[in-house]
Order: structure tokens, then C-alpha cells, then sequence
């Protein structure tokens, strides 16, 4: 009798330990599975989020932060805006139309944003500089441009961890103590640095990420040395683009590109209405200033070189004025 | 029948039954959570399709140069342009259609839905022969869109004139681009 | 039936019970969990709408009229009124959709010299412009 209850007994237990396994095994699955998907869900909703602030932000100009709900690892990689690492769970990237200027990925909880309108003669796009409070940016000027650069530096909103100080008074070791909570430090010389990347880094302790930027405004060009010193000769179109390339550095040929495409449909739009406006003019002067206006649009077009893009900015702008002037419609 | 076999049997009804239950619920959950998912995707389309109401009416290949209007100059050039880099715009635009049309003053009743183009551009009574600008359109699966609107600021270039206009945009239940 | 067998049968039930209302718990949670977090994106626009039904009129060329709404803003400041509250009849009445209300006000330096329309509760917009040396600015509220 005894015997055959122990048996019964067994029995139950070895169907409820592998049933019991079993079971558990599936929902712990399942919970896995679920789990990841909603991680890969709140990593989309993250970009998504991200990109209509930018959007929001676009519609006009100004300083803002933007609170994320937690720390992300948020990556601005020309033309995309990615969330997290690309091999964990979460990593969302998304494709964005925006011309993006930031130092390449934010780590935090806040995102500090700054929209400027590009305007070259007239409005191409918006472009966002994106930054946080791990990334500093000190402006160096000398006796002969202060007055540029402190002109250039009360426009930039004071959320986007900024500094300026004269060549003279410039000393690296004298930001050692930032460095320490830093993820990047960008210089911006606005003349010659007298410093190497390499020499910089040794007044910090760490592993800071060191950036140089050598501008030159009476020629709109800059030299960029990356945290490895390797070097990279830039040139920039109009105050807007200055700050794009302060803010962004070694991303900024890139970024700078897509700014270009935009200013190619731009420049194609305007083009093809002048086309059409010459269609509706009735004066011959409004005839031909538009015919004119539509031969610098059709140059400004294949333009490559600096010296050409300022050359032909400013003739469209003198264009516009005269139609302005004559009462003919305008180009822009 | 002996106890043990209606024991045992017993147990294996429940344990059947209790599986089948645990299916049902699994099955349902997925389902739900599907149906979540799908309405989080109309979700995002309707405010995708809200914020590129503000964009389109800001946006710098149709905007006026001091971008408080809608320079209706730009629309067949756009359209031109768009169709020469189409692939660019089906990214930052997605599924949608996107019309402008003039509500005042008010055109004829005939032109309403006469689709402007280079044709009746170029006539003495334009804008007056033709009612909308259909300046975006991509929806390759046919799929039926809600529409929403919002007024605008329109400028002819050509005549120095400003009217209002409205901007109209169908946006289809998804977000794929 | 013996008291071993009943016992048997009554622990089935009461299993069976227990999952019936584990499984009813679980539909309602689903079911308020479905209905919670829909945001609408309708406010957004409506209050899109009221800027724009605002800012779109006041750059309007009124061609019967001679004039725009800003002009006649400023003729209203200097005691006629008529020609902007049959603009405002007119333009509003086409412009905005129907059964739609609003309510219109002009002030000059802070102070209101003109007000059209009755509504209560509504989103406000505002366009300031001057003009002739004065701060005009003018009120739309969309009503609903």
C-alpha cells in the first residue's frame, strides 16, 4: 500500500517539476521578448521625440534645452539622429532631413538647442547647433578681432556652454578643472592657436577629447585639428555657418554639405521662378533686371569656390534691391 | 474505473485546460498588443502630419522671403525640383498629399478643383482659371487618408498680392516613408 | 458519491474559478490600458488655426475695400468703423469653417477701440503692428 502511495507521489512530483520548468521557461521568454521590443520601441520614440523638438524648435529662432526623461546616449551623425549604442537593445537611429551642427554624440539627460535661419542672400535653411553641458567651447580672440568676436559671441545663448577670453590671458591649464567633467573641449582661435592638440591635452587629466579651431575672418576660413591632430582646411558661408562649424568641428564638412544641397534646391526654386515671373512682366526695365537676376542664379548655381559664392551673394542681393526699387517683382 | 485512473485523469484535464487558457491569453495579449502598436503608428502619422502642418507652411522652398506667407511663385517650381530629387522629398514628407488652395477671395465655383499648372500659368486669367496647387503627392499603395487643414497667408509674386489660402494635407495610417 | 470523490471535483472547480476570474481581472486592466494615453493632436491645431486665421487676414489685400485689414484697423482708431466690420463679415464667413465663431478687438497703446463678436472661452492670437507713430495690436480668438 505504502509503496504504491510513494509512488503516486513521485510521480506528481516529477510532472510538476518538469511542467513547472516548463511553464517558467516560457514566460521568462516571453518576458524577455517583450521586454526588448518595448526597449526597441522606447529607443524610436526617443528620435522621434528628439526630432519634432528640433522641428518645433525650427519654426522660429532662439536658445532652448530640451529634458530628456532620463540619460541617453543621443548621436548626431549627419543627416541621422541615432539613440544609444549600436549594439544594445535600444538602439533606434532615424534619418532626418535637418542640418544638424553638434559635436557628434550627447551623453545626459539634457540636450541644449540653438536655431539660426541661413540666410545667403535669402533664407536656404534652418540650422540647428546642438550641445550639453559636457561639451565646452572656449573662444579665443586677440587684440585685433575682439571686438568681431564678442559681437559673434552675444548672439550664441548662454545655454550653450560657451566661453570667451583673449589670447593674451589664454591658458590651457586654466580649464583643467572643467576638463575633468568634460566629454569634449573645443578651442576656437580666432587668428593662429600657438597650441597643439597634443599640448593642450597634457594640461588636462583624463581622457578629454581635445578639438582646435583656427578661423580666419577676413578669409571665411578655418582649419580644423581633430583629437589626434590631423588637420582638415574648411571654409564657411555667412555667420550661421561660422557657428556651425565652432559648434560641430570635425563634423562639420559633412553637415556642411547637406547645408549646401539645401542651398542648390533653394537657389533651382528661385531660378525657375524668376523663369516664370519673366512670363508675367509687362515692363521691359522688370524684364530685364529679371533676365539678369536669372543669369547670376544660373552662375550661383555652379559655384564651387568661396571667393565666387560671396562675389555672386552680393550681386543677387544688389539685384533684388533694384527690382525692389523699380517696383518689379522681386526674387526674393 | 479505479481512483488513481480518475486522479490521474483528472489532473491531466486540468493541466489540458489550464493550457488552453494560457494559449487563449497569449494569443490575446499578442493581439493586443498588436492593436497597440498599430494605433501608436496612427498616432505618430496624425502628429507627424500635425507638425508638418506648421513645417510646410515654413518651410523654405515655399515660404516667402520674410516667411510670414506662402509664396505661391514657388509652387511650380517646387514641383519641378521635386520631381527632379524625388527620392529626398519622399524622405522628409512620407505618405502624404499636400494642396494649397485660395478660399479668399472666393474663385469661381467651376475652378475649385482645377489643378494649376504651367498651362494655366501662363494665361491672362490666372490665378483666377484654377483652384488648387498640388504640390506633393506619394501614396503607391492607394490607401484612404484623413485630411487635415490650416489657413494660410498665399502671396502672387506676380500681381503683388496677398489672399488666404488653405493648406490641406492627407496623411495615410502609417509612418513608413 | 463518496466524500474522497466530491473533494476531487470541488478542487477542480475551485481551480477553474480561480483562472475564470484571473482571466476577467486580466480583460479589464487590458481594457482601460487600451483606452488611456490618447493624446490628440487636435488642440495643436486648433491653436495653429487661430494664429493663422489671424496673421493670413491681416496681410490680406481687400480689393473692394481699397485697403488691407491693417489700414482699416487704423481708419476704425480714427472713429470709422464700418469698413472693418463688413471686411471682418465678409473675409470671416468664407474663411473659417461653418458653425465656426470668433471674436475680433483692435487696441491702440494697450487701450481697446473696437471689438466684434461674442465668445467666451477660445484660443487667442495676437498680431501688433505699428503704425503713424502708435502700438496697434489686434485680439482673434477662435471660439470653441
Amino acid at each position: 500500500m505504502n509503496k504504491k502511495g510513494d509512488m503516486n507521489l513521485m510521480f506528481k512530483w516529477i510532472f510538476g517539476t518538469i511542467a513547472g520548468a516548463f511553464l517558467l521557461s516560457f514566460f521568462v521568454n516571453f518576458s524577455i521578448t517583450h521586454l526588448e521590443g518595448e526597449s526597441l520601441i522606447e529607443g524610436n520614440k526617443m528620435s522621434v521625440f528628439i526630432d519634432d523638438k528640433l522641428d518645433a524648435l525650427g519654426l522660429g529662432e532662439g536658445g532652448n534645452v530640451l529634458e530628456l526623461e532620463d540619460d541617453f546616449l543621443v548621436g548626431f551623425e549627419c543627416g541621422s539622429i541615432s539613440v544609444g549604442e549600436w549594439e544594445d537593445d535600444n538602439y533606434a537611429e532615424r534619418s532626418t532631413d535637418k542640418v544638424i551642427f553638434s559635436g557628434g554624440r550627447l551623453e545626459g539627460d539634457t540636450i541644449n538647442m540653438w536655431t539660426q535661419k541661413w540666410e545667403f542672400p535669402y533664407r536656404i535653411v534652418t540650422f540647428n547647433y546642438l550641445s550639453n553641458l559636457r561639451n565646452y567651447y572656449v573662444l579665443v580672440h586677440d587684440a585685433g578681432n575682439s571686438e568681431d568676436v564678442l559681437n559673434l559671441a552675444s548672439n550664441i545663448p548662454n545655454n550653450m556652454n560657451f566661453q570667451t577670453v583673449g589670447s593674451s590671458a589664454f591658458n590651457p591649464s586654466d580649464f583643467s578643472g572643467q576638463a575633468k567633467y568634460a566629454d569634449k573641449f573645443t578651442f576656437v582661435f580666432f587668428g593662429s592657436s600657438g597650441y597643439t592638440v597634443e599640448q593642450i591635452k597634457n594640461s588636462f587629466y583624463g581622457d578629454v577629447k581635445v578639438e582646435i579651431i583656427e578661423i580666419n575672418l577676413d578669409e571665411n576660413t578655418g582649419k580644423i585639428y581633430d583629437n589626434y591632430g590631423n588637420s582638415e582646411d574648411v571654409f564657411y558661408l555667412g555667420d550661421e555657418m561660422l557657428y556651425g562649424l565652432m559648434f560641430s568641428g570635425t563634423g562639420y564638412a559633412c553637415t556642411k554639405d547637406r547645408a549646401m544641397e539645401r542651398f542648390r534646391t533653394i537657389t533651382q526654386i528661385y531660378d525657375y521662378k524668376v523663369q516664370r515671373l519673366m512670363g508675367k512682366a509687362n515692363e521691359p526695365d522688370c524684364l530685364n533686371l529679371l533676365n539678369e537676376g536669372r543669369k547670376m542664379l544660373t552662375s550661383f548655381l555652379g559655384v564651387s569656390h568661396k571667393p565666387e559664392f560671396y562675389n555672386y551673394f552680393e550681386k543677387i542681393e544688389r539685384q533684388n534691391r533694384r527690382l525692389r526699387e523699380k517696383s518689379c517683382s522681386t526674387i526674393y | 474505473m479505479k481512483k488513481g485512473q480518475v486522479h490521474v485523469t483528472e489532473t491531466i484535464l486540468v493541466v489540458f485546460i489550464v493550457l488552453i487558457i494560457l494559449i487563449i491569453g497569449v494569443v490575446g495579449y499578442y493581439r493586443f498588443s498588436f492593436e497597440k502598436n498599430k494605433s501608436l503608428e496612427g498616432e505618430l502619422s496624425e502628429r507627424a502630419a500635425t507638425i508638418m502642418l506648421a513645417k510646410a507652411i515654413n518651410l523654405d522652398e515655399l515660404a516667402c522671403g520674410d516667411g510670414d506667407c506662402v509664396d505661391a511663385g514657388k509652387f511650380l517650381p517646387f514641383r519641378r525640383v521635386l520631381g527632379e530629387d524625388f527620392g529626398r522629398f519622399r524622405s522628409i514628407f512620407g505618405r502624404k498629399k499636400i494642396v494649397f488652395r485660395q478660399i479668399y477671395p472666393v474663385l469661381d465655383e467651376n475652378v475649385f478643383d482645377v489643378e494649376c499648372d504651367t498651362a494655366k500659368y501662363i494665361q491672362i486669367d490666372y490665378p483666377n482659371n484654377c483652384g488648387k496647387w498640388t504640390v506633393y503627392e506619394f501614396n503607391p499603395e492607394n490607401e484612404y487618408g484623413s485630411k487635415i487643414s490650416t489657413i494660410v497667408s498665399l502671396y502672387y509674386p506676380e500681381f503683388d498680392k496677398y489672399v488666404v489660402g488653405r493648406l490641406e494635407i492627407d496623411h495615410y495610417d502609417t509612418i513608413r516613408k | 458519491m463518496t466524500r474522497l470523490e466530491s473533494k476531487g471535483q470541488s478542487e477542480v472547480i475551485g481551480l477553474m474559478v480561480i483562472v475564470v476570474i484571473l482571466i476577467l481581472m486580466g480583460m479589464f486592466y487590458l481594457g482601460f490600458s487600451n483606452i488611456a494615453d490618447s493624446k490628440s493632436s487636435v488642440g495643436e491645431r486648433r491653436g495653429l488655426e487661430a494664429e493663422n486665421a489671424l496673421k493670413a487676414v491681416m496681410k490680406l489685400d481687400l480689393e473692394d475695400y481699397g485697403a488691407n485689414v491693417e489700414d482699416l484697423v487704423v481708419n476704425c482708431g480714427n472713429g470709422d468703423c464700418s469698413g472693418l466690420e463688413s471686411a471682418l463679415i465678409d473675409v470671416y464667413s468664407v474663411v473659417l469653417r461653418p458653425g465656426e465663431s470668433y471674436k475680433f478687438s483692435a487696441y491702440i497703446d494697450g487701450v481697446k477701440i473696437y471689438e466684434f463678436g461674442e465668445c467666451n472661452l477660445g484660443l487667442v492670437s495676437s498680431y501688433p503692428f505699428p503704425k503713424n507713430g502708435l502700438f496697434y495690436e489686434v485680439k482673434f480668438k477662435l471660439c470653441g
